[in-house]
C-alpha cells in the first residue's frame, strides 16, 4: 500500500509531493484551506487541478476500487438521504458491501446511538460529520484512512485515537489533518508540513507528535522519588525516569500540557518544591518557530549571495585621499 | 448495484413535500394557461397553451426544479459522493440518480399535456384524442429529455450551476431555429408539437435530434465525473 501525490494540486493545495507507506502521519497547518483540499484529494472526493494522486498506482477520483479502500472524513460531510440517520448508515453500509444490520453498532460504538432516530436532514454539521466519522472509524478493510479534524466531533477522542491505534497496526496509512496543534499532539504520527499551500514531507528524519518518548518533560524538584510515585498513580498514564541526581526526573506523558499540568497540580497538592520543569523535545510552536527561522535565515543567505557581486558593483567608490592641501 | 443505488438516493431525494407542492403548482400553472387560452379563442388554443405555458415554460422549470431535488442543490458529483466515497461507480449511479427525477418528469409532462388539450378542445373534436395521446407521448419524451440534459449539465460549474446555465440558454437560444437552437430541447420540442422547425428539422428528425442532444449532455456530465 502507498499513496502517491505528485505536484498534486486542488483548490489552496497549491503543491503536494509526497510518498506515504503504511503509518501514521498529522498534517498540522494554520492554514484550513490546504488541510479541507488535501483531504478531498486523498478522499477521491475530487480529481487534483494538475499533478496526480495515486494510491497504489491508481486514481482514486476515477477508481472506484481504490475509493472503496479509503475511509475518509471530509471538512463538509453529507450522509445518504434516509428516513433516520440509521437508515442513512445502513445504506452507506450496503453501498460499501458491509452489512446493512449493524448500523446500530457503528453508531453506538461511536458513542452516537442517541442521533440513530433523528432525520440525517436535521443533524447539524458537527452531528453530520460525526456520523461520517462513525463510519469512517468503522470501515474495517480501509487501506487509507484520511479524516479533517476528527477530534473536533462529538465521537469522544479516547474511542478515535483508540480505532487509529488498531487501523495503524493493522498496516493502513492512517493521516490526519488538523489546525489544532493540542489535536496534531493527541492524533500523534509523523508530522507533514504544510507551508503556503505546499506540502511536503522533510528531509531528514522529521519530528513525531503524540505519546512516547518526543513528549518528555525534565524535571527538577526537592523530592524526585517522591514526585515520580505520585506520578505513576496520576490518570493520565505518565510514566517516570529517575535520574542519577535525586533531585532530577524525566517524565513522558501523552502531551507537554498535560504532563505539566499534573505535575504542577501534585506538586501543590503535596507540598513538593519544583525548581524547573523544561521540555526533553521543543513543542510544536518551537519546531515551527524554528522552521520560520532556518526559512528566513536561507532566504537571507540566498538574497546575500545572490545581490553580493551586484552589490560589490554598487558600492560607492571609496573615498578620494585627503590631498595635501586640505585643512 | 450502483444503479439501483442510484435510483434509492433520487428517490429519496425527491420523497420531499416541496417536490409535491411545486408539481401542483406547475400543473395549475398550465391548466390556467390552458384557460385563458380557451377563453381568448378555441382556435389555436391548445397550439398556443401547450408551445408556451405548458411545454415552453412549466416543463422546463419543472425538470430544473426536479433535477436540483434530485442533486440536493449541488453538482452531480457532490450529489453522488455520499455513495461514490464506498466505492460504487459514478457512471450507473447517474444513471440511477436521473431515473426517478426523469420518470416524475415524464409523468408531468404527458399528463399536463393531455390535460391541457382536455382543456382547450372540445370533446366535439374529431382530433381530439389523436391530440390527446400525442401530446402525452411529446411531453413524456420532453420530460425525460430535459430531465437527461439537466442531470448532464449539473456536471458543470460550481454547485452545479450548469444547470442554470442550461435553462438560460434553453430560454434565450432554444427560441429560435438556427444552428444556435440545435443543441437545446426546447427547439425540438416545438417542432414536435407542430411548431417552427430548428434547421427545418423533420418530426422525426426532432424527435432524434432532441434525444441525442440530451442524452449527449448526460454523456458529457458523465464523462466530466469519472468513475
Amino acid at each position: 500500500m502507498r499513496m502517491q501525490l505528485r505536484a498534486a494540486a486542488l483548490g489552496q493545495l497549491r503543491g503536494a509531493d509526497l510518498e506515504l507507506s503504511p503509518g501514521r502521519y498529522v498534517v498540522l497547518s494554520s492554514e484550513r484551506g490546504p488541510l479541507v483540499d488535501l483531504v478531498a484529494l486523498l478522499a477521491g472526493q475530487q480529481p487534483p487541478r494538475h499533478g496526480q494522486a495515486l494510491l497504489d498506482g491508481v486514481t482514486p477520483f476515477s477508481q472506484p476500487s481504490a475509493r472503496r479502500k479509503i475511509a475518509a472524513l471530509c471538512a463538509e460531510e453529507a450522509l445518504p438521504p434516509g428516513k433516520t440517520v440509521e437508515h442513512s448508515v445502513a445504506r452507506a453500509l450496503g453501498a460499501r458491501g458491509a452489512s446493512a444490520a449493524n448500523a446500530g453498532d457503528v453508531l453506538a460504538a461511536a458513542g452516537l446511538a442517541r442521533l440513530a432516530d433523528l432525520s440525517p436532514g436535521a443533524l447539524g454539521a458537527r452531528e453530520t460529520r460525526s456520523v461520517a466519522l462513525a463510519l469512517a472509524l468503522a470501515h474495517d478493510a480501509a487501506e487509507l484512512v484520511v479524516l479533517h479534524e476528527p477530534l473536533a466531533t462529538l465521537v469522544p477522542a479516547p474511542v478515535v485515537l483508540a480505532r487509529l491505534d488498531q487501523r495503524t497496526a493493522a498496516g493502513a496509512i492512517v493521516l490526519s489533518a488538523t489546525t489544532s496543534t493540542a489535536d496534531a499532539t493527541a492524533l500523534g504520527g509523523q508530522w507533514l508540513c504544510v507551508e503556503l499551500g505546499r506540502l511536503r514531507a522533510l528531509p531528514g528524519p522529521t519530528p513525531r507528535l503524540g505519546a512516547g518518548p518526543w513528549q518528555q518533560v525534565l524535571v527538577e524538584t526537592n523530592d524526585a522519588r517522591a514526585l515520580a510515585r505520585l506520578l505513576h498513580d496520576s490518570a493520565h498514564g505518565l510514566s517516570t525516569e529517575l535520574d542519577a541526581s535525586p533531585n532530577s526526573l524525566k517524565v513522558t506523558g501523552p502531551a507537554l500540557d498535560v504532563t505539566v499540568t499534573e505535575l504542577i497540580r501534585l506538586a501543590r497538592e503535596h507540598q513538593l518544591e519544583l525548581r524547573r520543569i523544561e521540555p526533553a523535545v521543543p513543542p510544536v510552536e518551537a519546531l515551527l518557530a524554528a522552521r520560520a527561522g532556518f526559512a528566513r535565515g536561507a532566504y537571507e543567505a540566498a538574497r546575500v549571495a545572490a545581490l553580493g557581486n551586484s552589490q560589490a558593483a554598487l558600492q560607492p567608490p571609496p573615498p578620494p585621499p585627503a590631498s595635501a592641501g586640505t585643512p | 448495484m450502483s444503479i439501483a443505488a442510484g435510483i434509492e438516493l433520487g428517490r429519496e431525494r425527491l420523497r420531499q413535500r416541496g417536490t409535491s407542492l411545486a408539481l401542483a403548482l406547475a400543473l395549475s400553472f398550465e391548466l390556467g394557461v390552458a384557460l385563458l387560452e380557451r377563453a381568448q379563442g378555441a382556435l389555436g388554443a391548445a397550439d398556443r397553451a401547450l408551445l408556451g405555458g405548458a411545454f415552453g415554460v412549466a416543463l422546463p422549470l419543472v425538470c430544473y426544479f426536479l433535477v436540483g431535488q434530485a442533486c440536493g442543490s449541488g453538482s452531480l458529483r457532490d450529489a453522488l459522493w455520499p455513495l461514490a466515497r464506498h466505492g460504487l461507480d459514478r457512471r450507473p449511479l447517474t444513471i440511477g440518480l436521473a431515473l426517478p427525477a426523469a420518470a416524475l418528469a415524464a409523468a408531468f409532462g404527458g399528463l399536463g399535456g393531455a390535460l391541457v388539450v382536455l382543456l382547450t378542445r372540445g370533446s366535439s373534436d374529431p382530433r381530439f384524442l389523436g391530440d390527446i395521446w400525442t401530446s402525452f407521448w411529446i411531453g413524456t419524451v420532453s420530460g425525460a429529455a430535459y430531465v437527461a440534459a439537466f442531470v448532464g449539465a449539473s456536471a458543470f460549474g460550481r454547485q452545479g450551476r450548469g444547470r442554470a446555465w442550461l435553462l438560460a440558454a434553453d430560454f434565450l437560444l432554444g427560441a429560435g431555429d438556427s444552428f444556435l437552437a440545435f443543441p437545446w430541447p426546447k427547439g425540438h420540442v416545438r417542432n414536435l408539437l407542430g411548431g417552427t422547425a430548428v434547421l427545418e428539422l423533420s418530426q422525426m428528425g426532432a424527435l432524434f435530434a432532441l434525444l441525442g442532444t440530451s442524452f449527449a449532455f448526460l454523456w458529457l456530465g458523465s464523462l466530466r465525473n469519472q468513475r
